[in-house]
């Protein structure tokens, strides 16, 4: 088995960006915000198509009417949600009990619902990314998820966050370590107490450094990310990834993006989100053996995006 | 036959790579195996779409949802006719307008911007206007005046004294005004939606004639009358919206470009608000028998204490003291008024003053104190 590298790039320009994003906030504006999931297909799409592995494309094949009818339902879910809320404020002013009840309950229904939005998130964007026509999927289950989830949340809580860091690192590999492409499947192996010290290291010594040792912290965060995952095919082939950024790219990178976008008033954040993905892509080593000739297609489609609509809503970043 | 006529086709089972014949025909792309006849696969030109081209390849997508592939090589003999083929299908508007030059996509932005701006700003205000009520409206002032004395000390007496000199005149029709003066020494008043009118001590302690009163009252009563505060709060709230749904888009300091340019924007509008409380004062001045000279005295008021505070003209909500004196001395000449007396007015005037007392002399008798 020959063990060789695997290209990983991105070409997507800054000026192509902002048209896509000028052409989006016209149709946008013209039609009082309705335009939004197909403006958001179009920048996924343009993003997608200019990463290429291997020389080939990864495509998003989502669609503006399936995210239109994802944000409708996660709409109305969330109109139910704050109909309860008023409706048990307004039934709660004489009864002070009550009102606490309901306040709680929101609450709670929130953080419950938050690994079902993740879940729905994860099924969707990978059911709609593909390379060379070969679907990404995920298939954790979302039973486990929840499980994961609420312990990791309930822990958080009562340790006064420190088991934030455990509760990250098992969410993540979880959910990473349940994406496919094709019949290859990624993992995702790291260390909650790792983790744990990565940060604690990284704070302390970014104030006792007057802020410099931010930028290593960021690399180590990106490292601990990337590091840890890898690919795998069948019983005996992987590929590895690893990061060769240091704190004097991501120094270049966060500081000149911080510059773009305040220099040029908000006007050029596309610039700024295409040095990042180049930056990403440039400083990721892909090494090992898989044969992606043999790649099979095996994840099935989904097309309900509700909760990809869901986390926009509440502006969940995409990556956990 | 040469290398370059090889296209290479995914066909969704698997990532391996099939070479293949490209031909075009029949309104589609038609694959064939090399070497042979043997055909594989055939799609309309409407479901070839282009992915992205780089150093070598033009990758295409294949079938509507985009789960076969083809790359084709740059200098393939079809490629410039498949691009040609693949891109005419649908002709939306959204392929014309990214079909535009970046020069006219960034003004039709603009444009867009300033209509939408415009639209939301002047019809959506001025609806929600129609839609408050002024009991309604007098509730939010009755809000907004509790708030904003909360931490100030009302002059009751002479609170009592200026609502006895208002009585005289006839400055609201809608509204029940109420009169306010607060023992501050600031060179200041306001008026809240709804009827309150608040006037600081200190102003009050600058004034030397009844007319220049009643030039401020009928100032402030237009502010409540045509409910400028209001306008001006919706106005600010609309195109706050608005603005920052776009630049919101643009990325986090869009949203603060966006705060800025609106204020600005509020700020020439609250000035064109001025600019017609002082006129709309001035007319209420004649039909109340004032003469409207006493905007002209208030005016130089203001500029003394401009003098002492050094006020910033620039970006102030107000126009320019000087300019406004000059309309008022224009309003002035242009309508011929004969001064008569008005003895209770007089009268109020002299209880008024008597109480909060008098600041202007201090100049002349220690004149050389700078």
């Amino acid at each position: 088995m020959e063990h060789r590298y695997y290209k990983l790039n991105f070409q997507g320009s800054g000026l192509e960006l902002f048209r896509i994003k000028l052409v989006n906030l016209i149709l946008t504006m013209l039609t009082l915000g309705l335009y939004y999931p197909w403006a958001k297909a179009k920048t996924l799409d343009y993003l997608y198509n200019q990463t290429y592995f291997e020389d080939s494309p990864f495509s998003f094949t989502g669609t503006g009417k399936e995210m239109f009818k994802g944000f409708i339902k996660a709409m109305l879910i969330l109109l139910v949600f704050y109909a309860a809320l008023i409706i048990s404020m307004r039934f709660g002013e004489d009864h002070p009990g009550w009102f606490l009840t309901g306040v709680l309950c929101f609450y709670l229904l929130f953080i419950v619902m938050m690994p079902f939005i993740l879940h729905g998130s994860y099924r969707y964007r990978m059911a709609k990314s593909n390379w060379r026509g070969i679907r990404f999927g995920y298939v954790g289950e979302r039973k486990v998820l929840v499980g994961i989830f609420l312990k990791g949340f309930f822990l958080t809580l009562i340790t006064f966050g420190i088991y934030g860091a455990w509760f990250q690192v098992n969410l993540r590999r979880y959910m990473l370590s349940n994406v496919r492409i094709g019949n290859a499947n990624f993992v995702y192996d790291a260390d909650g107490m790792d983790f744990f010290l990565l940060n604690i290291k990284g704070y302390f010594l970014t104030i006792f450094t007057l802020g410099i040792y931010w930028f290593w912290w960021q690399r180590d965060l990106y490292r601990f990310f990337v590091n840890n995952l890898r690919l795998e095919q069948g019983e005996n082939k992987a590929l590895f990834f690893n990061s060769r950024a240091e704190a004097v790219d991501f120094f270049e990178l966060i500081v000149l993006n911080t510059l773009i976008v305040f220099l040029t008033l908000g006007l050029g954040t596309p610039w700024a989100t295409t040095r990042t993905l180049n930056f990403v892509t440039r400083n990721m080593l892909i090494n090992g053996y898989v044969a992606f000739d043999e790649l099979e297609q095996a994840q099935e489609a989904y097309s309900d995006a509700t909760g990809e609509e869901f986390s926009d809503l509440l502006d969940f970043g995409f990556i956990i | 036959m040469n290398n370059s006529d090889t296209v290479f086709y995914f066909d969704g089972t698997g990532a391996r790579p099939r070479p293949a014949r490209l031909l075009l025909y029949n309104g589609g792309a038609h694959l064939y195996e090399t070497g042979e006849d043997h055909f594989i696969a055939a799609f309309p030109y409407s479901e070839v779409h282009l992915i992205s081209n780089d150093n070598s390849y033009h990758h295409f997508s294949l079938l509507p949802d985009r789960s076969q592939a083809l790359d084709v090589a740059n200098d393939h003999p079809l490629l410039p006719e498949l691009l040609i083929q693949s891109g005419k299908t649908k002709k939306g508007l959204v392929k014309r307008l990214s079909g535009l030059k970046l020069p006219v996509l960034v003004l039709l932005v603009a444009a867009v911007v300033a209509g939408l701006y415009f639209l939301l700003v002047a019809g959506l205000s001025g609806v929600a206007l129609q839609l408050i009520s002024p009991k309604k409206e007098a509730e939010l002032g009755k809000i907004i005046y509790d708030n904003m004395i909360s931490g100030s000390q009302v002059d009751t007496n002479a609170t009592a004294m200026l609502t006895r000199f208002a009585s005289n005149l006839k400055l609201s029709d809608k509204y029940q005004l109420q009169f306010t003066v607060l023992d501050e020494d600031e060179i200041n008043a306001f008026a809240i939606p709804g009827g309150h009118i608040v006037v600081y001590k200190g102003i009050l302690k600058k004034m030397q004639r009844p007319e220049e009163l009643v030039a401020l009252l009928g100032h402030e009563s237009t502010h409540v009358n045509e409910r400028h505060s209001l306008r001006n709060m919706l106005q600010q709230m609309t195109g706050g919206i608005l603005l920052s749904m776009v630049f919101g888009d643009l990325g986090s300091m869009g949203s603060v470009v966006a705060e800025r340019a609106n204020a600005l924007q509020s700020l020439s509008y609250s000035r064109g608000l001025e600019s017609e409380a002082d006129e709309k004062g001035m007319e209420k001045m004649i039909t109340n028998h004032v003469d409207p000279a006493g905007m002209v005295k208030l005016m130089d008021r203001l500029k003394e204490a401009e003098k002492d505070y050094h006020l910033p003209g620039f970006l102030s909500s107000h126009p320019l003291t000087a300019e406004r004196k000059e309309k008022a001395q224009q309003f002035v000449r242009d309508h011929g008024f004969r001064a008569q007396p008005l003895p209770a007015l007089d009268k109020e005037w002299q209880t008024l003053k008597a109480e909060v007392g008098d600041d202007v002399p201090s100049r002349k008798i220690d004149g050389d104190r700078e």
